[in-house]
């Protein structure tokens, strides 16, 4: 190959850093200008000059980001998760009690009444505030805030009794383990609050959705529910593998079957919370099968803390669209 | 909210646009020449501010043409951008006004006083 061609070889290379669409527009036409400005008989593109394509490059994928965030429904998407949140919830909470009634009557035992009606109250409460924001929306909101504040404090008085109980030396590195699914759901329910208190309410949602998103949406709360007991007896891998197709098959379901730009944002939303779950769905797996070390939790941690920064600036966002 | 000031390159680039519609390389050659060669724009620069610029209605695509079998876009101001860049230049000249003007006078100030302690002095 001549110098002229390992060249533009080179750049090409370093256009990778560029999104698609960038490169789509402009990509030619910068070889044309990289190849014109470069030093005759130069093989390789100059540090300065590869750096600046580096940096170029990471601008318009960060200005590509703000643009797909700003570009996004979140009015819509906030609105979708007044009543997908809920319905997920109690999607799983029922499938659970399901679950222990059917187990209960394949092996011959009954659970006391105070355990169903616990699990009744649970699934109540949880449907309660999307109702009521059908007439009242101030009241569901304060509801809907109400009670993921007292799961909050369930969850986080209950998470130093819960390590003790498990065994401190595994289980303080590893909180998650400990109510990995409480962390999640508490996320969900501060998500449904702030969407019944800032969105354009279930109504708009009910709109928004189609039957095949009611589908995606409901599937994975319940199949999760009913399944849960025996998928964690399953090898790591398998649960790992399950787990990450479910997630991927929801998210792709979610941006196919939500129409117009809401979709994608319902995903963001909804990040927050299904990340814990879906970590801590793995790690119980490998913490009931004995196989605990190495599993890097804590690099589990950032990616909620992100998606949680933005899934409140989304929400800070629709808040201000619709005060506009 | 204060408006914030337009950046040198960004400034340059709409000054190289205002002689007339130019493509990438010729922007860039252009530049260099109207700031003295000290301003060397490099690709990645050029066309994250051409995109921005774009994308903002302040520079639009003249046109389009091949050269040497490679692709050759055309740029060229549109109106807000001529209104911007005049706008920016008004802001910039009368900020070089008043710099020189107070520069004299600190000048002229700063002679007197010198002349004035070493009148003292000779006293």
């Amino acid at each position: 190959m001549n110098g002229e061609g390992a060249l533009e070889r080179r750049y090409r290379r370093l256009l990778a850093w560029y999104p698609a669409g960038h490169r789509r527009a402009y990509g030619e036409e910068m070889i044309g200008v990289l190849m014109a400005a470069a030093p005759g008989g130069a093989r390789r593109p100059g540090l300065a000059g590869a750096a600046d394509l580096v940096r170029g490059g990471l601008r318009a994928r960060f200005r590509a980001g703000v643009r797909w965030f700003a570009g996004t429904d979140w009015p819509g998407a906030l609105a979708v998760c007044s009543v997908a949140v809920p319905v997920i919830l109690a999607g799983y909470f029922t499938a659970e009690w399901l679950r222990e009634v059917i187990a209960g009557v394949l092996n011959g035992y009954s659970q006391p009444v105070s355990v169903h009606v616990e699990s009744a109250l649970v699934v109540l409460a949880l449907a309660a505030p999307p109702l009521l924001a059908l007439r009242w929306r101030r009241t569901a909101a304060v509801v809907a805030l109400a009670l993921a504040g007292w799961y909050l404090i369930i969850v986080f008085g209950s998470l130093p009794g819960e390590i003790s109980h498990f065994g401190i030396s595994q289980l303080w590195q590893w909180p998650w383990l400990a109510n990995g699914a409480g962390i999640s759901s508490s996320l969900a329910l501060l998500l449904g609050a702030a969407a019944l208190a800032w969105s354009p309410g279930p109504r708009r949602g009910i709109e928004i959705l189609t039957p095949k998103s009611w589908l995606v949406l409901t599937g994975p709360g319940v199949a999760m529910g009913l399944t849960q007991r025996y998928l964690w007896a399953q090898p790591l891998w398998l649960v790992a593998v399950i787990v990450i197709a479910a997630l991927a098959v929801v998210a792709a379901g979610l941006v196919l079957t939500i129409p117009g730009p809401a979709g994608r944002g319902v995903l963001l939303l909804l990040a927050a919370p299904a990340y814990p779950g879906a970590v801590w769905a793995i790690g119980y797996s490998r913490y009931w099968t004995n196989h605990v070390s190495g599993f890097p939790f804590k690099v589990f941690f950032a990616p909620t803390v992100l998606f949680a920064c933005l899934a409140v600036a989304a929400v800070w966002r629709s808040r201000r669209r619709c005060a506009a | 909210m204060t408006k914030q000031a337009m950046q040198e390159p960004t400034f340059l680039i709409l000054t190289a646009l205002a002689g007339g519609a130019q493509h990438g390389y010729g922007i860039m050659t252009d530049v260099t020449r109207i700031s003295d060669g000290r301003v060397k724009l490099r690709a990645g620069t050029l066309y994250a501010a051409l995109d921005r610029l774009l994308g903002d209605g302040i520079v639009g695509v003249d046109r389009e043409e091949i050269a040497g079998g490679r692709l050759r876009r055309y740029y060229r101001l549109t109106p807000a951008g001529a209104e911007l860049l005049a706008a920016e230049a008004a802001r910039l000249s009368a900020n070089a006004r008043i710099a020189t003007a107070r520069l004299r006078k600190l000048r002229t100030g700063g002679a007197q006083a010198g002349g004035a302690i070493l009148d003292g002095g000779a006293a």
